[in-house]
């Protein structure tokens, strides 16, 4: 018998099929979603402004606010212009770095962002960490423990667990942590991010809780399916550790729908900052956003809406970029 | 070493899967085990290797009761799931070597087994999903011997191949089984192929070892009626298929 001849070696770059063409492609694809997604999202964000009933100059500064002042704001933001005009030159402002003035402050919106962007960036990728942190071993442990329809009361009470907790609203969560752990019990702060660590507590709790119980429950279905597959079975009469099979085998097996799904949460959890932050008084875009709405500072609440798109977005790409380094086969195969 | 089945019973829930097969897969040599889809062979197979729990009876391996370190290894049926997708070949064999090892015995152990199995250890690097099924087989063997059994069984290994690859696979095997003097437990439905690599074969119906013996006595004067309605379902009969080499 002769030896069988080696396939050649795929190259790393080259033309359309090749798996360095397909990169290439996949590249190209998801930059391109991402400009058009960004494009839409500016756009939106410009006419936000525009489709606020009446003028917001006025709604912003009052009924009885003089006719003078309310016209010399107008000019000041642009908004007597024709409506080609102001958005391009929003776009310019963008490309410079500037969304604008607040009505109410009069100060620069990017300024105002960039105060208040990092607190609420750190709460959310805290929280995105400890619900990963919570659910992965979790789903993991229940997967193995509920496998092939063993311990069925565990299945029940894990899958209605986990539902329930996932569909109380983060801000209930935020209200009922508060009401136990701060008021009732006195442990930790009740609001305001003055206390260093023990300011994150309750609200990354609050974030967190929620997402954590509905990453755990899809961990537990995909590492059950994993489990049992042939590979598995295999791994099972090497004679390996069970522990090998579960974490070597299984997990890296079961991550790209977690990590789809995480994605998902991560990027739901940056939109769930702005009520937990209000619940918590936290200094983050959140409680701009909503303060900004209740006062009509619209240029705030629109660099805000923009900048809250652009970290969804971008979260997105990421997301897509980690599952095609992890799972080529499916990714990129389908660019 | 000899693995011998001692009245070995399997249960799933209420459903009894085998009942108390006695068996025995003489040293150095290679037992078929033949029967339809249901009459428990694989079932038998898993028991041995610890994939299915023995609800009463025993599997020995040359004497001592099959634990975890039994020196009974498997290859499974279809090759194009039975690896892991995201572990490179040279991985998945590396995996199965018992005993602590430097990496670089490792990966010369690899290699070893790689051109044992006419593969050529150049590829170790690569997934699974690079290979053919009948290169992914190749694999299962290597790896299956990486963990040095002294019995290895071979549950249809070659029904997912296509048959042009099934005779090398099959050649494989022999020459595998000559070369390092295995005992080994052959599983097919396929008498054909049975009759190309068994010495013994047993036969095998609802749990039940109904017949076994020499191959040819088996396969040519077959004492019992499930062995003889075995035979007869086959078209063309089992000996003008494969030609055993030697």
């Amino acid at each position: 018998m002769t030896a069988t001849p080696a396939a050649p070696a795929p190259p790393t770059t080259g033309a359309p099929g090749t798996l360095g063409g397909r990169w290439t492609q996949f590249a190209l694809r998801r930059g391109g979603r991402l400009l058009v997604s960004l494009f839409v999202l500016v756009t939106a964000s410009f006419l936000m402004i525009h489709l606020v009933p009446g003028d917001p100059v006025r709604a912003a500064l009052g009924m009885t606010a003089p006719t003078e002042l309310v016209e010399a704001r107008r000019h000041a933001l642009g908004l007597d212009d024709p409506l080609l005009t102001q958005y391009l030159d929003y776009l310019g402002g963008l490309f410079r770095g500037d969304l604008g003035e607040s009505i109410q402050t009069q100060l620069p919106v990017g300024e105002t962002i960039g105060r208040r962007l990092g607190a609420t960036v750190s709460l959310g990728l805290i929280a995105f960490v400890l619900a990963l942190l919570i659910a992965v071993p979790l789903g993991v442990c229940v997967a193995v423990a509920t496998r092939r329809g063993r311990r069925q009361r565990t299945s029940l009470g894990f899958a209605s667990g986990s539902v329930v907790i996932g569909s109380i609203p983060d801000f209930l969560i935020g209200v009922v942590l508060v009401a136990v752990f701060a008021v009732g019990l006195g442990w930790l702060p009740v609001a305001g991010r003055e206390d260093g660590a023990a300011s994150y507590v309750l609200p990354v709790l609050a974030l967190a809780i929620g997402p954590a119980a509905m990453l755990a429950r899809i961990v537990r279905v995909e590492m059950i399916s994993v489990l049992e597959s042939d590979y598995i079975r295999t791994a099972r009469a090497k004679r390996l550790p069970a522990r090998r099979i579960h974490l070597v085998h299984a997990l890296p097996n079961a991550v790209t729908a977690t990590l789809t799904l995480g994605g998902m949460l991560l990027a739901s959890m940056v939109a769930g900052t702005v009520l937990v932050e209000n619940v918590f008084a936290w200094p983050g875009l959140g409680s701009t956003i909503v303060s900004s709405i209740v006062t009509k500072d619209y240029p705030v609440v629109q660099g805000t809406v923009l900048v809250y798109g652009v970290i969804v977005l971008l979260v997105n790409t990421l997301v897509d970029v980690a599952l095609a380094v992890l799972d080529p086969r499916s990714t990129v195969g389908e660019a | 070493m000899s693995m011998r089945f001692e009245q070995v019973s399997v249960r799933f829930g209420r459903t009894q899967v085998l009942h108390e097969v006695s068996l025995e897969v003489p040293d150095g040599s290679i037992m078929g085990l033949v029967g339809e889809s249901g009459s428990g062979k694989s079932t038998l197979a898993r028991a041995a290797v610890g994939l299915v729990p023995v609800s009463t009876g025993r599997v020995l391996v040359d004497g001592v009761p099959a634990g975890r370190r039994s020196g009974v290894q498997m290859v499974f049926q279809d090759p194009y799931s039975s690896l892991d997708p995201r572990m490179s070949i040279g991985e998945s064999i590396a995996e199965a070597i018992p005993g602590r090892t430097s990496k670089s015995e490792r990966a010369g152990e690899v290699a070893r087994l790689l051109r044992l199995v006419h593969l050529d250890p150049g590829r170790a690097g690569q997934r699974p999903g690079s290979l053919s099924g009948g290169q992914r087989q190749r694999v299962a063997l290597a790896r299956a011997l990486a963990g040095r059994p002294q019995v290895l069984i071979a549950d249809e290994i070659t029904s997912a191949l296509d048959v042009s690859v099934q005779g090398a696979v099959l050649n494989l095997v022999r020459e595998m089984q000559r070369e390092l003097g295995l005992s080994m437990l052959f599983i097919s439905h396929n008498l054909a192929v049975v009759r190309y690599v068994a010495d013994t074969v047993a036969v095998m119906s609802h749990g039940h070892i109904v017949e076994h013996g020499p191959a040819a006595d088996v396969l040519e004067n077959p004492s019992h009626r499930y062995t003889q309605e075995l035979l007869a379902a086959v078209p063309g009969g089992t000996s003008n298929t494969l030609t055993k080499e030697t």
